[in-house]
């Protein structure tokens, strides 16, 4: 071993001990059909990928679904709510295949776990959804098209990127304009149509991250704009270095859900954990002991709505109806 | 003496002069061989405002749908998404579900939306229209709450055969042709009716005057139908009608001035058919009726890979007995069933509703007093919906002036989507309900000067919106706010006749205040905002001329600003003008006619998004042979 060797090998042994290991979300491990889209995460309420937990409501009995799905739609050239599930840039990011798209008309959130759960976040790629794209740019029976009938109308769709961490907002959020028609010069008016790479570390060290989206068409009825975007190749910081750490998996079945005064938890972890309820905002609820066995759970004093439950690395959707 | 015979006398003119300008009464046709009335006193409630269009002026207006006939010659408010588009109604403040359509008195309303499209109603195809003011809710259950708009087949009068073609063309592209053939002799009468409109619909239009003209595009209407009557006297006390109606309609779906291209369009398909049989006892009439009627929808969307299917059947069965007691009471009873069946895509197998209903009026008309009473009990699908009682009166105070009064219960029952579609739909739904009051007077002088006003109140309870709550992950229907109606609507005519001359003018104006009174976050609404699509203030007037052969009409009409869903929609005043030359030379007649609307090319429009044509010109020409 020579001299020049020795340093080199020593450089990438302190740099693999003293950098943050980092985890791809890509998607690509779930087993997508060809030219089509995972709408329906089954019981567990999530799509996995990497350090990432994607939250998906799906109802069988009318094939409703929002929060996220995962796609590896390629028509990026038909519009309309028929072709809700495809990227506007046509693949994944970077050429891969799967993408996580999102239906967002209520805010939606990205969970991390394992190690990742509370370190910082390198980046993603974001783009638009082509329905919400073709929707911006020539309009629906049901939106406008940006710029409106004379084209200056100052129009934009946003999408707003918080942090979470132990419960708590962080204080810096993102915005990202996926379509700004606010120029003077309105040949500077655009709508993204590719892969773009969003820097988060601004959002600091996160355990959530919630996405809502905004419009300046709006109507008596909410947003007037589809409101779908999609992400790919989530980077997660982890806090340790090394091999990720699997997500230790102890919740065994929450039910009733959706229940209406209480719930029951079944833990097979050998410990006593405190486990959070968060709003569908990623705003702390409610904190509860969970022991091994069968948790009843008071939720009388939650209101009707989406929750999310989360006993360490352990997170289950569930309901409150009236 | 002399004098209270004079004053019946004078009372009977009036009456009879109301039936023609404010329509207070009924005015069903007899036919020649009856001699007892046949008016059922559903028709015509005491007290209430109702709007003829005679078959003199629907003869005149041969080309046109029933919202456009509304809008130019009516006085309710019309939401027209443009030229051959979807029209509904409001009536009071309330929505388009809350106007009853009946035809020969069977529902039309479709069951999965609970309204009908009014530019799918040819006004050629019908003898008499009838716009029924406030709630009829006691008489013709689900859905009267702000009115009702009636149309009706009449056997004809005149003897022997009659032939009958008339057309017109326009501008855009538009041509239509109807056919009409009558046979009436003896115990016989039949009426065959054909009709074939088609319209380009692509006119110009700007934004505002600052941006270029755009021409409106993929808005082809195409429209063909038929309707026959038929008329059987088979005895002096017996008769026995059937109708039978089948309609085909083909429509592009135009893009909304914010979207660069449509190829959405929309085909209809309706069939209905009615038998009607009546016995005339010495003091009672039965009346019996069946209907079956079915529409088929299909929506297509190429640009999207959308088709859409859905259809609805309705099953109607009536029967009614109308005794009248003596010179001074009359009562009415009778028993109702509606079964509906519907399919679509949002549903996830057919859907099916059955009602039920018994209903019952008490009539008094004795010396200055017309008094009215209605009940209905209703079921659906086994559960009884709250008692529908109505009351109406009128006092004639003296042979020129007259007072009214009339309060309903009102309900209107959940649409099929409402309680089926998915996801959303809420099968629990409760009816909405709620009660309205109005009153008014009526003052006819001699001179030919005739006014009248009516104030109203209305609440509606459980109001039907499809609404988000927080948390909730989709939009559902939900009885959620109450709406409080509230309004004044005045007409003013005149009429005289100077040497060969006629001429009559007429004003009207409504004030309407429909407020929400709930605060809700989706949709967002604030306690005290006036509903969407409901114009604080509208107004109309025209004048009409006949000199012997040759007529003349304009009428103006003023619409406030509303709110849409999105903006608001300014106020729009528009001219409308017609001439009419008539010729008659046996065995023939007709009539040539040039019209304009929009006269003064203003730039507006109805719906948000939605432009409409400016000025615009129909020509056309009818010819009638006779026996």
């Amino acid at each position: 071993m020579n001299k020049k060797t020795f340093y080199l090998l020593l450089f990438i042994a302190i740099y693999a001990f003293s950098a943050k290991a980092q985890t791809v979300s890509g998607f690509e491990n779930s087993s997508v059909p060809p030219s089509g889209f995972l709408n329906d995460a089954g019981p567990a309420g999530f799509f996995f990928s990497g350090s990432a937990a994607l939250p998906n409501y799906y109802d069988a009995s009318f094939d409703y679904w929002e929060g996220w799905a995962i796609s590896n739609v390629t028509d990026n050239l038909n519009p309309g709510f028929t072709n809700q599930y495809s990227a506007i840039a046509g693949s994944g990011a970077l050429q891969s295949s799967n993408y996580a798209v999102s239906y967002a008309f209520n805010p939606t959130s990205i969970f991390l776990n394992g190690p990742a759960k509370g370190g910082t976040v390198s980046g993603m790629y974001i783009t638009n959804d082509t329905y919400t794209y073709f929707s911006i740019k020539d309009g629906d029976p049901f939106s406008k098209k940006f710029g409106g009938e004379s084209g200056n109308d100052p129009d934009f769709f946003k999408l707003t990127l918080h942090g979470y961490n132990n419960g708590a907002a962080n204080p810096d959020s993102i915005e990202v304009y996926l379509a700004d028609y606010r120029f003077q010069n309105n040949t500077q008016d655009y709508i993204i149509n590719a892969w773009t790479y969003i820097d988060l570390k601004p959002l600091g060290n996160v355990e959530e991250i919630t996405f809502s989206l905004s419009s300046t068409d709006n109507g008596q009825f909410g947003m007037n704009t589809p409101a779908y975007f999609c992400v790919d190749h989530l980077i997660t910081d982890d806090n340790t270095t090394g091999v990720q750490q699997p997500a230790e998996k102890n919740i065994v079945q929450l039910s009733p859900n959706p229940a209406s005064r209480f719930t029951r938890l079944e833990w097979t972890g050998a410990d006593t954990e405190m486990g959070k309820i968060y709003d569908s905002s990623g705003r702390l609820q409610q904190t509860i002991s969970i022991s091994n066995g069968i948790n009843t759970i008071d939720i009388q004093l939650l209101l009707a709505g989406v929750y999310y439950l989360r006993v360490k690395e352990n997170v289950i959707r569930f309901t409150v109806c009236n | 003496m002399f004098f209270r015979k004079l004053f019946i006398l004078v009372l009977v003119l009036i009456v009879q002069k109301e039936d023609r300008l404010f329509a207070q009464r009924d005015t069903s046709f007899p036919l020649p061989q009856v001699t007892i009335g046949a008016a059922s006193l559903r028709d015509g409630m005491t007290g209430e405002r109702v709007e003829h269009f005679d078959t003199v002026l629907l003869a005149q207006s041969g080309g046109l749908d029933l919202g456009t006939l509304l809008v130019l010659q009516g006085n309710i408010y019309i939401k027209s998404y443009g030229l051959g588009s979807l029209a509904t109604s409001s009536m009071r403040g309330g929505s388009a579900g809350q106007t009853a359509i009946t035809w020969n008195g069977i529902p039309l309303q479709s069951p999965m939306l609970g309204l009908t499209d009014l530019a799918l109603l040819p006004v050629f195809l019908t003898d008499e229209v009838s716009v029924h003011y406030g709630s009829s809710g006691a008489q013709w259950g689900s859905g009267a709450v702000g009115g009702r708009i009636a149309l009706q087949n009449k056997r004809p009068v005149t003897p022997g055969w009659r032939f009958g073609l008339q057309g017109g063309a326009g501008s855009y592209g538009a041509e239509n042709i109807q056919l009409k053939g009558q046979y009436n002799r003896g115990k016989w009468a039949a009426v065959t009716r054909i009709l074939y409109s088609d319209a380009v619909n692509n006119f110009p239009w700007r934004t505002n005057d600052t941006l270029p003209e755009k021409r409106q595009t993929n808005a082809t209407a195409r429209q063909y139908g038929v309707l026959q009557d038929v008329y059987w006297q088979i005895t002096p006390h017996q008769q026995l009608e059937g109708h039978f109606w089948h309609q085909n309609n083909d429509r592009q779906i135009p893009p909304t001035a914010t979207q660069n291209k449509s190829l959405a369009r929309q085909y209809d398909q309706a069939t209905r058919s009615t038998v009607q049989w009546k016995y005339f006892f010495p003091k009672h009439t039965l009346f019996i009726k069946g209907a079956y009627l079915t529409e088929n929808i299909d929506y297509q969307d190429d640009q999207i890979k959308l088709r859409a299917l859905s259809n609805f059947k309705t099953r109607f069965a009536e029967m009614e007995d109308r005794w009248v007691i003596n010179q001074w009471w009359t009562v009415q009873t009778g028993l109702n069933y509606a079964g509906y069946s519907a399919r679509a895509d949002g549903y996830k197998t057919g859907v099916k509703e059955q009602r039920g209903a018994g209903f019952a009026s008490l009539q008094l008309h004795k010396g200055h007093w017309e008094i009215q009473t209605n009940l209905r009990q209703e079921w659906i699908d086994g559960h009884v919906i709250p008692l529908m009682p109505s009351f109406g009166g009128q006092y004639f105070i003296t042979p020129f002036l007259s007072i009214k009064a009339k309060s309903a219960r009102q309900y209107r029952l959940p649409t099929l989507n409402d309680r089926y579609w998915q996801p959303g739909g809420n099968p629990d739904l409760l009816p909405e309900s709620g009660w309205s009051h109005e009153g008014g007077l009526v003052v006819a002088l001699a001179s030919g000067l005739e006014y009248a006003a009516t104030v109203y109140h209305r609440r509606v309870q459980n109001w039907i919106l499809w609404s988000q709550a927080d948390g909730q992950p989709f939009w559902s229907s939900n009885n959620i706010t109450e709406v409080f109606s509230r309004g004044i609507e005045q007409q003013l005519r005149y009429g005289f006749s100077w040497k060969k001359m006629q001429v009559d003018g007429n004003i009207n104006y409504d004030y309407t205040r429909s407020t929400n009174e709930k605060a809700l976050l989706k949709p967002k609404l604030a306690p005290g905002e006036q509903l969407l699509y409901v114009p604080v203030h509208q107004a109309s007037g025209g004048i009409s001329v006949r000199f012997k052969k040759i007529s003349f009409q304009y009428r103006h009409r003023y619409s406030g600003a509303v709110k849409g869903i999105n903006e608001k929609v300014p106020a729009y005043d528009i001219g409308f003008v017609r001439c009419q030359i008539a010729w008659q030379h046996a065995p023939g007649a007709g009539t040539f006619f040039i019209q304009s609307d929009n006269l003064w090319n203003k730039n507006y429009r109805v719906v948000e998004r939605r432009p409409m044509p400016g000025r615009n010109y129909q020509v056309g020409a009818s010819f009638q042979f006779y026996q």
